[in-house]
């Protein structure tokens, strides 16, 4: 059944199962072969921490961390994750005590975000940075965060978060 | 800072910091409701057609679709005091909404579209303003008579002459060039910009009986509710508009009519109706930063005079005018008008209507667009007569004391001139003053002194440095814009633990007004910063505010809440006095108490005052602009911030590639209520300025009026990579009281962006030698300058 | 309205009663998971010309968003075991077709023997599709071109040549970011930044479909509207062969931003000494042509010459002697001169 039917019924793709493993927990769940993981994480599990600025992967707002590299989810087919771990924004403080992660509250007290979309994908791709380099230059952090866009143009202030938190995570002394 | 304040002038973390970093901060577009359906919009291919026949019924006859508007079933109104109606019979730019499906799911919505039928007949159109204006053109609305705006009946511009032209003048400008040493000439021209609001155009509605709650993404709650209502015929009690979390909206962003028809189809289906634009239909279907063709001339003296200016602007409005005239106002007024101490001046400019989506007040509207103009002549001028830059815009600056006039002195069209009489407004210019926090000079002088200019500057035709191919320029350029300060409430709501919610029609887009706002409440009543929490427009419960335009978040809705602050405490006084048995001019509140000054151990807690006054509520309505006014001379002193950009570049001059090494800015801003954010606002403008010319282009297919680079690959905003490396951004925050403002702090960050792309072109002329006098300084304009 | 205008607008739709005319309307679409590459041809086989492969996807799924393409059947190759690979051998360097474009830009043994290939990799979009783009994918992405992607959710598509119409919209419209050479029925430009680099490394794709294996030069495998894969075929590895000579190579890629961009124009030089002379040049263009192209008089300037400032511009002026720009992108012209100078230049020091 592959063509509309005028004044009928909508031709209507098939769903197959799927199981996603997102920030830990995991969903059973029936996705069309064209959902975007972006969408299914927003709409179907109702994690709406996850961005969609563009839909078409140049603006870094949607990443989520897939096996612990960013990735662009508008970009990634739901059907194609079963068996992945997924970590959105919402999985990344502590999950048993909530505290948060040294990004997220480097964020927090220098004002790394200004309206807060492209927030999360930045902090995701900064932990997956951090994760691999606990000691990079400005220029590192510049590199990595390449793909993200900043219509706040907070740059400046995103480098300076990464940098402190990275100080954190090292377990130094923090500029105030 | 002085240290006498506890909460204020700290860079405390944003109170609105911890929901964004979880993500839990839910936009209009994570909205879901039970039993929502979404709605998608059937666009038009052409830019002027008539809809000769739309047929909507094989759409709705596709299994899950709930409903179709179009011109025919939506009623004849006007929202926005529009031409057109909510949905025409004719459409006026490629990309305008004919019709519009709800259905179960996206993609039903979407096979929908597919199922209307529509026969168009194409009518002539016209894209560019000059082409639009000579006679014979098309004309975009035909019942108007011609494509120059000039106000309608409802709401006039008294200035604009019925040839669609506004003229301002002052003093004698022939004189002023007969006077000259030299005089200098150009045309300049700026370019279109995006708003490019990270998240798109999002509205949700739903009604309760005959009451109506929409969410919406924008900057301007007020205005939309009220149009809202008005369109929908409904009283405004028993419309609610709830603002949460907009997202940057950097100016213009306005949901009009795509909020009036999500709420008509959740009428007619019974159902909550989502809408969500995609990054696509963002680009065409709302509005731009206009583009500006300049015909400039100024009239210099050897010693640095500026004897006459005269500008002669023309703005494409698109294809009709939502703001008014508010944007070339604000280059008459400021930029124009007042930025320069010229001895004569003259103005004339107009509108022009084109098949093309209508402009809308972006970031620094006006003045990015004049400034980009005179800034660039004003450089030629100080070249000319062979003197430094920064020497000739310290000699020629604006002054605190000096005349100033505002955009609402050349037009009609906002809430302070409802109270003038037509026949005022079209008299003699009435001029005000800048009060003391103007620093323009103070800007220049320390954005000069962290940008090394002294040691940099190696005088004109100098370049910074030679590397082969490469060059480097330093550069310079000032800039002005309004802060409006104008009628705003606030309500100020004790509560019994002696917390306090603030109640106001601002908007927390991403700009840090509700952290400002917690800490001048806190500052105001004596609490702790985490005490205060901000409740933003939801027009249920937050009182009038016009919401956050021209950088009035700061000036107008943060005074509003310190007014009504002030409200509070004067009742909690009036109580803790009988409670502490002494007068209420003896207390004093802080750290949550409210004393006896001198004694501090004699005083009462502020929870247990609003415990027993049972409800304390502070209100509070601005007064009005006309009565901030300067001691001196008993004029009004005008709510305007100034700026300064040093920026140095390298282009290379084989490819045209430009590389933006250093950008110092300085800004006044009153003073800075949380410094963090006042510098992390500067850095917007400076990032959106800097984007604006070098890689940003709004790029209209000059025969079919179709935007042609609808998504973020092909309208390049500048990444990280672009924008210089912390060490190179400087932010300079100028603090000096204003008269208005909570604790004397006013807008700011717009000035900041009417800076950005003239000193990037001035310090290209000092890298290359080559004045770029186009609109864009893409490698391929910088190549197109070098090959002439 | 001029007549140019006329010509412009009466292949634009003015009803969408008949969208599949204009843009692929969605159909019912499958995902397979293939698990060997057998399963895969068969899949590609029975599906021929409605089947896509999907590796990383980065491209697969936004032509699919933008209804440029709606295939009935998604092939995953992901699920193939054993294809993404970085080894070297005798015959020279072999890299599966799942390769991420990461991959290849960490690579240390490409770093050390083909550094133009880390350059190019590097220089791919963002990191995030870095992450997830593959050598293969980079390799078959579709051209740009913002009349033949433009989406139906903004209210007009282009039918232009691509899609089976007449006409194509880039000489008279919007064209500054389009071809300068080798464009004539289409005007659209090859993004790839692997492409113009393998090519100029000599590289050759193996192809693997229903009719067996080929072995295909790189610079034989595209056309001006896409390239010579069969339906049922699909890339499995790309080979580079061990350079007989020393070799120099410069990969230059100029774009807006410094990050995100296709290559408004890119170079890709591989220039193999013999003493001081050149034995034997290969440079490539990206960017500039519907698909990566050879500047074959550029290579014959160099040959057997040693490189002098004076001789890479005469290269560089032959690269673009065939050049056509069109009203809007005579400055590529310029760039991509200036671009394969520095690249010869740069191979010299």
């Amino acid at each position: 059944m592959d063509a509309i039917v005028p004044g009928g019924f909508m031709m209507v793709n098939e769903q197959v199962a799927v199981v996603l493993t997102v920030n830990g927990d995991r969903f059973e769940l029936m996705v069309e072969a064209d959902w975007i993981l972006a969408d299914v994480l927003r709409e179907k599990l109702g994690l709406t921490g996850t961005k969609m600025m563009c839909g078409e992967g140049a603006c870094g707002s949607c990443t989520v961390l897939i096996d612990g590299e960013p990735v662009p989810s508008c970009l990634t087919l739901a059907v194609e994750c079963q068996g992945k771990d997924i970590l959105t924004i919402e999985g990344l403080a502590d999950p048993v005590t909530g505290e948060l992660h040294p990004l997220q509250k480097a964020f927090v007290e220098r004002s790394g975000m200004q309206c807060g979309v492209c927030t999360a994908g930045v902090i995701l791709t900064a932990k997956a940075l951090l994760d691999e380099n606990s000691n990079p230059t400005e220029d590192e952090v510049r590199e990595a965060l390449a793909g993200n866009l900043c219509r706040c143009g907070n740059y400046k202030r995103i480098t300076e978060c990464v940098m402190v938190a990275a100080e954190m995570m090292r377990g130094g002394v923090r500029n105030a | 800072m002085p240290e006498e304040f506890s909460v204020l002038g700290k860079s405390l973390p944003r109170n609105d910091a911890l929901e964004k970093v979880t993500g839990q901060a839910k936009h209009v577009a994570d909205i879901a409701l039970p039993g929502m359906l979404y709605a998608k919009f059937l666009r038009s291919p052409h830019a002027h057609a008539k809809i000769v026949k739309i047929d909507t019924t094989r759409a709705e006859a596709l299994s899950g679709v709930r409903g179709a508007l179009t011109h025919m079933n939506v009623p004849k109104v006007h929202p926005k005091r529009k031409f057109e109606y909510l949905l025409d019979e004719t459409v006026h730019y490629a990309g305008e909404e004919v019709a519009v499906v709800a259905a179960e799911t996206k993609e039903i919505a979407e096979e929908a579209l597919t199922l209307i039928e529509v026969k168009y007949e194409e009518l002539p159109a016209v894209f560019d303003a000059e082409e639009a204006m000579k006679p014979g053109a098309p004309l975009v609305h035909p019942e108007y008579g011609t494509n120059l705006f000039h106000g309608t009946s409802e709401q006039p511009v008294p200035r604009c002459g019925s040839d669609g032209w506004l003229r301002l003048e002052d003093g004698d400008v022939d004189k002023g060039f007969a006077e000259a040493d030299y005089i200098l000439e150009g045309i300049y021209e700026t370019p279109m910009q995006h708003n490019c609001s990270p998240m798109p155009r999002s509205v949700v509605c739903q009604w309760n009986g005959d009451k109506l709650t929409c969410w919406a993404d924008t900057q301007n709650p007020m205005y939309a509710w009220q149009d809202l209502a008005k369109c929908l015929g409904k009283p405004q009690s028993s419309v609610r508009l709830i603002v949460d979390y907009p997202v940057g909206c950097y100016g213009g962003k306005e949901p009009e009519k795509i909020a009036v028809l999500v709420a008509l189809l959740a009428k007619k289906t019974g159902r909550p109706v989502k809408a969500v634009f995609t990054r696509e239909e963002d680009f065409i279907a709302t509005h731009h930063r206009t583009n500006y063709k300049a015909y400039e001339k100024i009239g210099v003296k050897k010693d640095g005079t500026i004897s006459a200016m005269s500008h002669r602007m023309i703005t494409n409005a698109g294809r009709d005018c939502t703001r008014f005239w508010r944007v070339p106002a604000c280059s008459a007024a400021h930029t124009c008008g007042h930025l320069y101490r010229w001895q004569n001046f003259k103005w004339e400019g107009c509108q022009v209507m084109t098949n093309i989506p209508d402009h809308n007040s972006f970031n620094g509207f006006g003045d990015s667009e004049a400034g980009f103009c005179v800034e660039r002549l004003v450089d030629e001028a100080a070249e000319k007569i062979g003197m430094d830059p920064v020497e000739f815009r310290l000699k020629n600056c604006a002054r605190p004391g000096d005349r100033a006039i505002n955009m609402d002195t050349v037009m009609v069209g906002s809430a302070t001139s409802h109270d003038r009489s037509l026949e005022a407004m079209k008299g003699p210019i009435e001029w005000g003053v800048f009060g003391t926090d103007y620093q323009l000079e103070e800007c220049l002088r320390r954005a000069a002194e962290k940008a090394h200019w002294k040691e940099k500057w190696k005088g004109w035709h100098t370049p910074m440095e030679v590397n082969g191919a490469k060059r480097r320029g330093i550069g310079i350029a000032i800039g002005t814009h309004i802060t409006a300060y104008r009628r705003y409430a606030a309500t100020v709501k004790m509560n019994h633990d002696g917390t306090a919610n603030v109640l106001s029609s601002a908007t927390e887009m991403g700009q840090g007004c509700s952290t400002a706002m917690a800490q001048v409440v806190a500052e105001a009543l004596g609490l702790h910063y985490d005490d205060v929490s901000i409740q933003f427009a939801d027009t249920a419960a937050t009182p009038a505010g016009f919401g956050n335009v021209g950088s009035g978040g700061t000036s107008s809705a943060i005074t509003a809440a310190k007014y009504a602050a002030d409200d509070a405490r004067q009742q909690l006084f009036a109580i803790a006095a009988a409670m502490l048995r002494a007068d209420s001019e003896d207390l004093a509140s802080a750290d949550r108490r409210i004393y006896v000054k001198g004694q501090s151990e004699r005083g009462v807690s502020i929870a247990e005052v609003c415990f027993r006054a049972y409800q304390i509520t502070g209100t509070a309505v601005n007064p009005p602009p006309e009565t901030i006014v300067d001691e001196k001379t008993g004029k009004q002193i005008y709510d305007h911030a100034g700026a300064v950009t040093i920026a140095e570049v390298e282009v290379d001059t084989e490819t045209g590639q430009l590389d933006v090494l250093r950008i110092t800015t300085a800004h006044d801003c009153g003073r800075a209520i949380n410094p963090i954010i006042v510098e992390n606002q500067i850095d917007l403008s400076v990032t959106q300025g800097n984007g604006w010319v070098r890689s940003e282009e709004y790029i209209v297919d000059e025969s079919t009026g179709v935007v042609i680079n609808p998504n973020l690959l092909d309208y390049k905003i500048m990444t990280i990579l672009d924008m210089p490396k912390h060490g190179d951004l400087y932010e300079i925050v100028v603090e000096s009281p204003c008269a208005w403002g909570p604790f004397g702090a006013k807008g700011m960050s717009e000035t900041a962006i009417t800076t950005q792309a003239p000193a990037i072109a001035n310090a290209i002329y000092n890298a290359i030698g080559v004045r770029v006098k186009g609109a864009h300084l893409t490698p391929e304009k910088i190549l197109e300058a070098l090959a002439k | 309205m001029t007549e140019l205008q006329l010509l412009k607008t009466k292949t634009i739709n003015d009803t969408w009663s008949s969208p599949s005319k204009y843009w692929a309307e969605r159909r019912q679409l499958r995902h397979f998971n293939a698990r060997t590459i057998d399963e895969a041809v068969r899949l590609l086989t029975e599906y021929t010309e409605e089947a896509t492969v999907i590796a990383g996807g980065t491209d697969v799924v936004g032509l699919m968003r933008n209804r440029v393409i709606s295939p009935r059947a998604l092939v995953n190759i992901k699920t193939i075991p054993d294809l993404a690979y970085i080894k070297e051998d005798a015959e020279g360097l072999k890299m599966g077709a799942l390769t991420t474009i990461k991959d290849v830009a960490t690579s240390t043994i490409i770093r050390r023997k083909y550094g133009i290939l880390t350059d190019a990799a590097r220089s791919v979009a963002t990191p995030q599709i870095r992450n997830m783009g593959t050598v293969s994918g980079n390799l078959c992405q579709d051209v740009r071109c913002w009349y033949y992607r433009r989406p139906p959710v903004t209210g007009t598509t282009f039918f232009c040549r691509r899609k089976g119409g007449e006409f194509c919209y880039a000489p008279v419209g919007q064209n500054a970011h389009h071809a300068i050479i080798g464009g004539k029925l289409c005007h659209a430009v090859s993004p790839s930044d692997m492409a113009p680099a393998l090519i100029a490394l000599g590289a050759k794709v193996v192809v693997v479909g229903a009719t067996g294996e080929r072995v295909i030069p790189l610079e034989e495998f595209y056309t001006v509207f896409g390239n010579i894969l069969r339906p049922h075929e699909m890339i499995v590895e790309v080979r580079i062969p061990t350079p007989k000579n020393e070799i120099r190579q410069r990969y230059l890629k100029f774009r807006y931003r410094k990050a995100i961009d296709f290559a408004i124009s890119s170079v890709a030089a591989v220039i193999s000494m013999e003493g001081k002379a050149v034995s034997d040049a290969r440079i490539v263009l990206g960017g500039v042509s519907p698909t990566p192209y050879r500047a074959i008089k550029a290579e014959e300037v160099l040959r057997e010459k040693t490189i002098t400032h004076s001789l890479a511009e005469t290269s560089a002026k032959a690269a673009l002697e065939q050049a056509a720009p069109l009203s809007m992108n005579a400055y590529k012209v310029s760039i991509t001169e200036a671009l394969v100078r520095r690249a010869i230049v740069d191979c010299n020091s």
